[in-house]
């Protein structure tokens, strides 16, 4: 049995055949060397080969580009500094030259803010408190009733805290019952200074409003933090 | 940090805080050898005149007090910037960001100095101020004794590993822990 040998065969040595070339061997001389011809290179073989060609100029891609201004500055020009040192310079030396361009100007005065409304008067706010303290002398003692110079500093003071907060107050504003607040707040604080209760009533908010001022200088034990042994 | 700035051929040093002098005394660090400026002016000067030879100035900025400090700073980049070839060393450098903020013109210097030739050096009290950008991309870090936790948790940020973050509530005086740009770290004298 003839031995069978497994795996490829052996490939056939031929002669190499240059690609390319269309005309029969039988043309060339014996012994020449065929060389493949020039095929002129175009589009982007001829960009990949210009990037790796060693002369300079057939590469315009390789080119060097010039830096720009200001980190070309860097080589020696003759100059100390680079231009753009110097234009950053000028401009900051103006600001901060002593008044300089954009050295800040004080601010100038603005239009005079409005005086708030005017709700009420300093008569009303007087007669007002003089009827509140004359009912507390009434009901609660000599020690309630105050001298024309107490009205003369309270009526002021009253008057300017009345206008400034009621103008912030948006819900009275918006209110369309501002007569029955006013009135409710009034015969209020008047019936209550008249009662005996309500006079108590303030005379303890004072109490408390006072001892307030106190207690925070010297904070004193009070019953109720005592133990239940003591 | 004067130790780390000291062998630079131009350097230029904000001095925000006032902790450098020419000479010793008032608990101040001396810098011999600088030249004091204290108006952004007199700095402008000095730089033109020395041009690409060597420098070294101390800035102060005291002297133009109708400019926003941060503004000053911030100008003074801007100045450096174009300047170029020149270490910038700015002492308390929280002053003028905030930890979740730089301003554009910090960010450029901050990641771009290669383009100024431009190593920046700064140092802070407290880390935790310290934009969380800049101690993330600082390289070299000294650090000393910190026993806060929002400062420790910062210098964390800094790339310090677990074991040099142990050590730093316990820092003898004068001794630093320094991290190397590849990650290891030593214990090292001021």
């Amino acid at each position: 049995m003839p031995k069978v040998k497994r795996g490829r065969p052996k490939k056939k040595t031929s002669q190499p055949k240059p690609e390319g070339n269309m005309q029969p061997q039988s043309q060339q001389p014996q012994g020449e060397i065929i060389e493949p011809p020039k095929k002129e290179s175009t589009g982007l073989i001829a960009e990949v080969k210009s990037l790796f060609s060693s002369n300079k100029e057939s590469s315009p891609q390789m080119r060097i580009l010039p830096a720009p201004e200001n980190q070309a500055a860097d080589s020696g020009n003759g100059s100390k500094t680079n231009s753009n040192f110097e234009e950053t310079a000028s401009r900051l030396e103006d600001k901060y030259a002593p008044g300089g361009s954009e050295v800040p100007k004080p601010p100038e005065p603005g239009p005079i803010p409005p005086e708030p409304p005017k709700i009420i008067t300093d008569a009303t706010v007087e007669k007002f408190l003089r009827s509140l303290f004359n009912g507390m002398v009434k009901v609660h003692g000599d020690h309630w009733e105050m001298s024309d110079l107490d009205y003369a500093v309270m009526t002021p003071v009253n008057t300017a805290m009345i206008n400034e907060q009621v103008a912030k107050l948006e819900w009275f504003a918006n209110s369309q019952n501002k007569a029955l607040i006013v009135w409710t707040l009034v015969m209020g604080v008047m019936i209550t200074s008249r009662s005996k209760s309500g006079g108590k009533l303030l005379e303890w908010l004072m109490e408390k409003l006072v001892s307030l001022g106190s207690r925070k200088e010297s904070p004193t034990k009070t019953e109720s933090q005592e133990s239940p042994a003591s | 940090m004067a130790a780390r700035f000291w062998p630079a051929r131009r350097c230029v040093v904000y001095n925000t805080a006032g902790n450098y002098a020419q000479t010793a005394g008032d608990g101040k660090n001396p810098l011999p050898g600088f030249l004091f400026v204290y108006c952004f002016n007199d700095l402008i000067q000095v730089l033109r005149q020395t041009g690409k030879g060597p420098l070294r100035v101390c800035f102060t900025p005291v002297g133009d007090r109708s400019v926003p400090r941060k503004e000053i700073f911030h100008d003074t980049c801007e100045l450096l910037m174009d300047y170029k070839d020149v270490v910038f060393s700015v002492e308390e450098i929280w002053t003028f960001q905030r930890p979740s903020m730089l301003p554009d013109i910090q960010q450029q210097i901050y990641l771009q100095w290669r383009h100024y030739k431009m190593p920046i050096m700064w140092n802070a009290q407290q880390p935790q101020l310290v934009a969380q950008t800049l101690r993330s991309i600082t390289t070299n870090v000294y650090v000393g004794k910190l026993e806060h936790r929002l400062d420790i948790r910062a210098a964390r940020d800094c790339g310090l590993p677990e074991d040099a973050l142990a050590v730093l509530p316990s820092l003898p005086h004068r001794k630093f822990v320094h991290k190397y740009p590849d990650g290891n770290w030593r214990i090292e004298q001021a």
